[in-house]
């Protein structure tokens, strides 16, 4: 029986600006949907729908005014709507990753240590961590002399590629996507596309935005149509 | 009570009996608690601070008519400081003066302890400059007094390793720290390191004080007192390949003089009492004089 | 189940009968990096100067569990204060000459903590502090240079090794970065980040760099005129900030 890993029920998520004079906008508007495990869930929309917002509050990284998310980690549910920051980090650091379109550097690590980082942080042996992280910057098309080089002075497609490799190479179940193509090449493209698929085989719920509808039709089981909250109170 | 002696206009021993009980009671607590600077309202006294003021305090404040006093300077018994203050008593307070180690039954002293071994019944008073061993790194008194209280004595071997760090060894050639009682840390003022081991376990009672720090400090016959150091850089004293020119002494701490224009030295015991026994002995010495 | 290295219960504190710190709880666990920010005046300092039993509040407790028993930090008589802060604690300030004793050599900065602790082996003394010069990225040569010849920079890495030298679980730090150049910061931001890290304390970090505390800490504390006005994941907080200074303290950032 399929088990739903994340479940969105009914979320809303107002922005308040209180530096402009209390404008209140609205992101997302009762939103619900279900992630099974194993399948790849496209989160679909117009600019400014709140795609992007909607993976923000599964990962934590986004508050919701209301509305439940709970997602599966550890075996147990964890309402992250609820959760402590503590728990957030706990669940993070086992269940889920997040990979978006840019990478936060920090300067003077090297993209080795970039990538290698949340298997370290999730208590691999460093040497064993190393070693994925290099397989996996390998397969992704990263000149070896960069390894061992500080990201802060890649292009866009390398940084992209970079952050990619830190978001697949800790096996979590859950994975969430925000345009993991968006400046890539074909050949990329294309190893990220696997990267997608052999994440599913696996068991991984992900969800995921995709700027790229070849990308999009090839790894996605299902579409949610996410649509602008305003237009959407018009009706 | 008027202890006046016969045709003397001062008090006896020159301070007033109120200002002596105040000073003694500061001697008996510092007794009780060895190696615990106890502060004591320091008097003027007719010469300046530096000259001896807290050691000329407390002698008077110990000393009675039947005492004998003998006073050094730089172990010696005849330099100006030591002759002033033995006339200083001798005038104050009638006592009996004596440059005999073995005699005096108060030793005020800046420099030396005698090199003859003390006995029990005997009194050292030392002239302190600077009773705190501390005060070099740690400026501020409240934070010192915190250490002494707490036992906090870091900061006493940052200074050891400073030493060992710049010159490869413990450089402090006098006013070496010591460890009183297993307790405080204490400044044994500015005595050669040589006489440290003296400190320890001696049967007389030593007192020290500073006028004008106006701390007074004690170690009681029969203390343990250790001088500070590292395992691997233990305390040692100064020794000479020479031995005195004048009674031939090979372990008495030696003073170097300069005797001609050409560079001539000679070295002679610091301790002038101790070197003319010995040489009324019979001379035993290298003398070339 | 995991307890609280540190929990600060209801902190009330006033200099001239004017509050500075107001109904301030939290707790720190043990290998956390916790950020504290808020312009100056909110009373981050003053609230440092509490947690780590420095300064005595009106009222409220700070209790540390390091080994196991719970102590209030304000209760302890000022000797096991003091030998706690100079074992378990470390203090890293925002102005090396306050943390550091500047007239004294690298060396000995280091190993004043393991001397007062007993410690009076000088070789060994030695290479521990060589040891911890090497983790803190200055040259053994300086070893016997006294920080008064260091720069900026150096004096803050010295400061985090003389702390860091009897292994505390939890180490306060007031502006560590404050007054370096960027590049600077930066470097020190990276070997803090290692360090913490390598070494599994928690940290209570005091800063007005939101970009420094997004680097290195997990969970961020926002404080003005003298409460927690927000608090939560720092992503969370940052990107996300619910109350209007917060918003006003992220919107003064410039965004690239």
């Amino acid at each position: 029986m399929p088990a739903a890993m994340i479940k969105i029920e009914n979320i809303s998520k107002t922005f308040t600006l209180h530096q402009q004079g209390g404008v209140r906008l609205k992101a997302l508007e009762a939103v619900s949907l279900t992630v099974e495990a194993g399948e790849c869930l496209a989160v679909n929309g117009p600019s400014g729908a709140g795609k992007s917002s909607l993976l923000r509050c599964v990962y934590g990284n986004y508050l919701t005014d209301s509305g439940r998310i709970s997602i599966v980690h550890q075996g147990q549910n964890l309402e992250i709507n609820a959760a402590s920051p503590r728990q957030i980090m706990a669940a993070r650091l086992k269940t889920m990753a997040y990979v978006s379109q840019f990478l936060a550097v920090i300067p003077r690590v090297s993209a080795l240590n970039i990538v290698a980082e949340p298997l370290i942080k999730a208590g691999e042996d460093p040497k064993e961590a190393a070693g994925q992280a290099a397989e996996l910057l390998g397969r992704l098309n990263i000149p070896r002399r960069l390894w061992a080089v500080a990201p802060a002075t890649f292009s866009g497609g390398e940084r992209q590629r970079v952050n990619i490799a830190r978001g697949f190479v800790k096996l979590k179940p859950i994975l969430l996507l925000d345009e993991p193509t968006a400046s890539l090449d074909k050949a990329n493209r294309r190893v990220v596309r696997d990267l997608i698929e052999a994440a599913k085989e696996r068991g991984a719920a992900i969800m995921g935005i995709f700027h790229d509808d070849e990308i999009r039709n090839t790894v996605a089981d299902r579409e949610h149509l996410l649509v602008r909250p305003d237009h959407e109170s018009e009706n | 009570m008027n202890r006046r002696p016969e045709g003397n206009l001062y008090n006896f021993a020159y301070l007033d009996e109120n200002t002596k009980r105040m000073i003694r009671r500061a001697i008996l607590k510092a007794v009780a608690v060895p190696g615990h600077q106890t502060p004591f309202s320091s008097r003027e006294m007719p010469m300046p601070y530096g000259w001896g003021t807290g050691g000329i305090q407390v002698t008077a404040a110990v000393i009675g008519p039947d005492d004998t006093l003998k006073v050094i300077d730089q172990g010696s018994d005849d330099t100006t400081n030591a002759v002033s203050i033995r006339g200083f008593f001798a005038k104050t307070a009638g006592v009996a003066v004596s440059a005999r180690t073995e005699e005096a039954s108060i030793i005020q002293t800046r420099h030396r302890i005698p090199e003859t071994p003390l006995r029990e019944g005997q009194i050292m008073v030392y002239q302190v400059p600077l009773p705190e061993p501390l005060r070099q790194l740690e400026p501020r008194e409240t934070e010192t007094r915190t250490l002494h209280g707490l036992n906090e004595y870091g900061l006493m071997h940052v200074k050891l390793y400073e030493d060992i760090a710049k010159h490869g060894q413990i450089a402090a050639s006098y006013d070496y720290p010591v460890m009183v009682n297993d307790r405080y840390i204490m400044s044994p003022s500015p005595i050669p390191r040589f006489d440290n081991p003296k400190l320890d376990h001696s049967p007389a009672l030593q007192l020290f004080g500073a006028g004008r720090e106006k701390r007074i400090y004690a170690i009681p016959p029969y203390t343990k007192v250790k001088s500070l150091d590292f395992e691997d850089y233990p305390f040692t004293v100064q020794s000479w390949n020479e031995r005195c020119a004048i009674c031939g002494a090979e372990n008495s701490y030696l003073d170097e003089l300069v005797i001609d224009d050409q560079g001539g030295r000679l070295f002679v015991c610091s301790d002038s009492d101790f070197c003319r026994k010995r040489a009324e002995a019979g001379p035993k010495g290298a003398s070339r004089a | 189940m995991q307890k609280p290295l540190l929990s600060v219960k209801n902190i009330y504190k006033e200099f001239n009968r004017r509050p500075v710190c107001r109904e301030i709880s939290f707790d720190v666990w043990p290998g956390e990096i916790l950020g504290l920010v808020g312009e100056s005046g909110s009373g981050k300092s003053t609230l440092l100067n509490i947690i780590s039993g420095c300064l005595k509040p009106e009222s409220g407790q700070v209790i540390y569990r390091g080994d196991g028993c719970e102590r209030d930090m304000h209760a302890l008589t000022e000797g096991r204060r003091r030998l706690l802060q100079r074992t378990e604690l470390g203090f890293v300030r925002q102005n090396a000459s306050e943390g550091l004793r500047l007239n004294v050599s690298a060396g000995a900065n280091i190993g004043e903590r393991l001397m007062a602790g007993g410690a009076r082996n000088f070789a060994k003394l030695r290479r521990e502090a060589e040891n911890w010069l090497d983790k803190v990225e200055i040259d053994k040569s300086r070893l016997d240079d006294k920080p008064l010849i260091y720069s900026g920079g150096m004096r803050q890495r010295l400061q985090i090794a003389r702390n860091l030298v009897t292994s505390p679980k939890l180490v306060f730090m007031d502006e560590p970065t404050g007054g370096l150049d960027v590049s600077v910061q930066a470097r020190l931001l990276d070997l803090l980040r290692g360090l913490v890290a390598g070494l599994g304390l928690a940290v209570v970090l005091v800063t007005h760099d939101l970009a420094a505390a997004r680097l290195l800490s997990e969970r961020l504390m926002v404080m003005q005129a003298g409460r927690i006005v927000e608090s939560g994941l720092t992503d969370q907080v940052l990107d996300d900030p619910q109350h209007s200074y917060t918003q006003l303290l992220v919107a003064s950032i410039p965004q690239f």
